[in-house]
């Protein structure tokens, strides 16, 4: 499977993506403690004066700087950790708790189907940014007369990452007993259980091996989705960690640099007409890492397909040259003419 | 016939349940701790509400409220002419560039599917982004304002928020539709119409597009709901004075559950019509 994963460019480029990312913003925490190099004041070779910040992005390379002259670049390594780090994590909560009620529900409640699948085709209807946005912003926004949060930093962040995992919980639990519940009605279930195979040995030797991968393919496509939210909540100035306010009607800042806070703190008209750069590296780096989670999606779903084919192929153990000829079959071709019943 | 009302009625039924039990939550939180009786009391307060929706009000100030109902009527209309005629619009233009597709030579639809799978990775807040850089740029070249972002105004613009709206959408249409079409080419009767000689043009329209209208209906639901989380960012982005804009100016459970019910009724009518013409053509395809 890995060695699969390793051959498809697509997975390994938007993993090396976001690895990296990851990986420069925590050495950058360790290393410089998140100091974020200030330029207040450009000169040119001669000492003549060039301009006070913001700085585009072609004065201070690569993503300019903000009104207090802070390195954009810098701030938005400080965010990857969050924004990447918080979809990955929430993403992994919500699976891991969708995982067990999808157990119990593939495994005991498949009967009642139905009656699942209906309920969670209602709760669909309700868009989540915005029940998000009710629930969470009595946590997240700081008190504008006192400037100050009612809960610390981690509560806060805690609070909405847990919240964002445990909303969606029932839609992915049903899909992945779903999953399952169709897995046991192969045929090779039928015979593994006339030949005494317990239910324990059932799901560990014959539903597991299929499941995981269609988890690992879900749980990137719900990293996607909480990325999204996490934008769509920073751009209604919802910031992941929270909103310090510190005047009612006055600009909102970040407590973490994360991606979508920072589109969110740039987000207004003065901003946008006037140093266009401040929105749009955000954007561009949470545009990127959809994009590599994308790639990884997509490399992962070929690497699935390869994988099987590979497999057929080994399994088939016949003499020689009848072995080529089954080489040069497609994988999904009729070996004889089938006759249909009807 | 009966069947299917009692069917899409139970349906009906059971969602209007999740939603009022669900849009209540929120007052199940008072900050980050749980409070039950706060929820059943949001419920009944819901519950009440649809009994007497000429009861509910809204603060427009600390101490100044409004009554919901006649103020809420335009807003609604307004917001749900956006959507449905960007969803109609989008559906228009995966139908159009998919059809078009099948002229193409192969090495470059190749391009093209490369081109859709990044359009549609985008994050809708990508796009909406460069529109609202896009409008700016405009602006300072021309000094013509396309749409009011950013200021405030009561002024009611379609045809811009329409358009942006729709652009995402028709990505995800146009793949879906792309797709249906290649299953549905690879059947055997399409092999029949061609050996008599039925030109691709005609097979298409004739034959494929009818044939298809169930799956591109089974992916329309998931589009549809898509379309209307993203709404709320294009009414924000716009500023216009749509339902969702008066979602969110208004935090308040009760506000979200009405105002979802009232969303959500015109989409379920819609979903009806849609399934009722879908079994009518098939009925008839089945007939011939």
């Amino acid at each position: 499977m890995i060695k699969a994963l390793l051959k498809q460019p697509l997975f390994m480029m938007g993993f090396l993506f976001v690895v990296i990312l990851i990986a420069a913003s925590f050495y950058y925490q360790f290393k410089y403690h998140n100091k974020l190099p200030q330029t207040t004041l450009l000169y040119d070779e001669n000492g003549k004066l060039l301009g006070a910040p913001p700085f585009s992005p072609s004065e201070v390379p690569p993503f300019g700087t903000d009104r207090s002259g802070f390195n954009m670049g810098i701030k938005l390594l400080i965010g990857a950790k969050w924004t990447l780090g918080a979809a990955i994590l929430i993403a992994f909560v919500r699976m891991g708790l969708a995982f067990i009620l999808g157990l119990l529900y593939g495994n005991y409640l498949f009967r009642f189907k139905r009656i699942f699948t209906a309920i969670v085709d209602s709760l669909t209807v309700i868009p989540l940014t915005l029940f998000a946005y009710i629930v969470l912003s009595s946590v997240l926004v700081m008190d504008s007369f006192t400037s100050t949060f009612k809960y610390p930093l981690w509560e806060r962040a805690g609070f909405e990452g847990l919240f964002l995992a445990v909303a969606v919980v029932p839609v992915v639990s049903v899909l992945i007993g779903n999953e399952i519940g169709t897995l046991y009605k192969n045929e090779y279930i039928d015979s593994a259980r006339i030949l005494g195979g317990s239910r324990l040995h059932l799901f560990c030797h014959h539903i597991l091996p299929h499941l995981l991968p269609k988890l690992f393919v879900i749980f990137v496509q719900q990293i996607i989705q909480v990325m999204i939210i996490i934008g769509h909540l920073g751009f209604l100035g919802l910031l992941f960690g929270g909103t310090m306010k510190f005047q009612p009607g006055m600009a909102l800042l970040s407590s973490t640099q994360e991606w979508a806070g920072l589109i969110g703190v740039n987000n207004n008209i003065q901003s946008i007409s006037i140093y266009p750069w401040l929105v749009m590296g955000p954007i561009i780096m949470m545009t990127l890492g959809i994009i590599a989670f994308n790639f990884m999606l997509v490399g992962l779903q070929k690497a699935l397909e390869a994988n099987k084919v590979v497999k057929l192929k080994r399994g088939v153990r016949l003499e020689g040259t009848v072995n080529k000829d089954l080489r040069a079959l497609e994988p999904f071709s009729f070996v004889t003419p089938r006759i249909d019943e009807s | 016939m009966t069947g299917f009302v009692t069917k899409s009625g139970a349906k009906f039924i059971l969602t209007a349940i999740i939603i009022i039990f669900a849009g209540s939550l929120p007052k199940l939180f008072v900050g980050i701790s749980f409070d039950f009786s706060a929820y059943l009391k949001e419920i009944h307060n819901v519950l009440s509400a649809m009994i007497h929706p000429s009861e509910l009000f809204f603060y427009t100030q600390p101490e100044v409220t409004k009554p919901i109902f006649p103020y809420l009527w335009h807003p609604f209309f307004y917001s749900m002419k956006i959507f449905f005629g960007s969803f109609l619009l989008a559906l228009l233009i995966g139908l159009i560039f998919s059809y078009f597709t099948f002229f193409l030579p192969r090495r470059l639809r190749k391009v093209i599917s490369a081109i859709v799978f990044i359009g549609e990775s985008l994050p809708d807040l990508f796009v909406i982004i460069t529109i609202q850089l896009l409008i700016v740029w405009f602006y300072k070249q021309t000094h013509i304002l396309l749409a009011n972002v950013g200021g405030m105004g009561d002024h009611y613009v379609y045809l811009l928020p329409i358009i942006c709206l729709a652009i995402l959408p028709s990505f995800l249409f146009y793949r879906v539709i792309l797709l249906a079409c290649e299953d549905e080419l690879g059947k055997d009767y399409i092999d029949m119409a061609r050996s008599k000689g039925i030109r691709l043009p005609a097979l298409l329209i004739r034959h494929v597009l009818r044939n298809m209208l169930t799956s591109i209906f089974f992916h329309s639901k998931t589009i549809i709901w898509m379309l209307l989380s993203n709404l709320l960012v294009f009414e924000y982005l716009f500023n216009i004075r749509g339902i969702t804009m008066f979602m969110y100016e208004y935090p308040e459970p009760l506000i979200f559950t009405i105002c979802m019910l009232m969303i959500f009724v015109p989409i379920f009518l819609f979903f009806m019509i849609v399934q009722l013409l879908i079994q009518w053509f098939t009925g008839q395809r089945v007939v011939v």
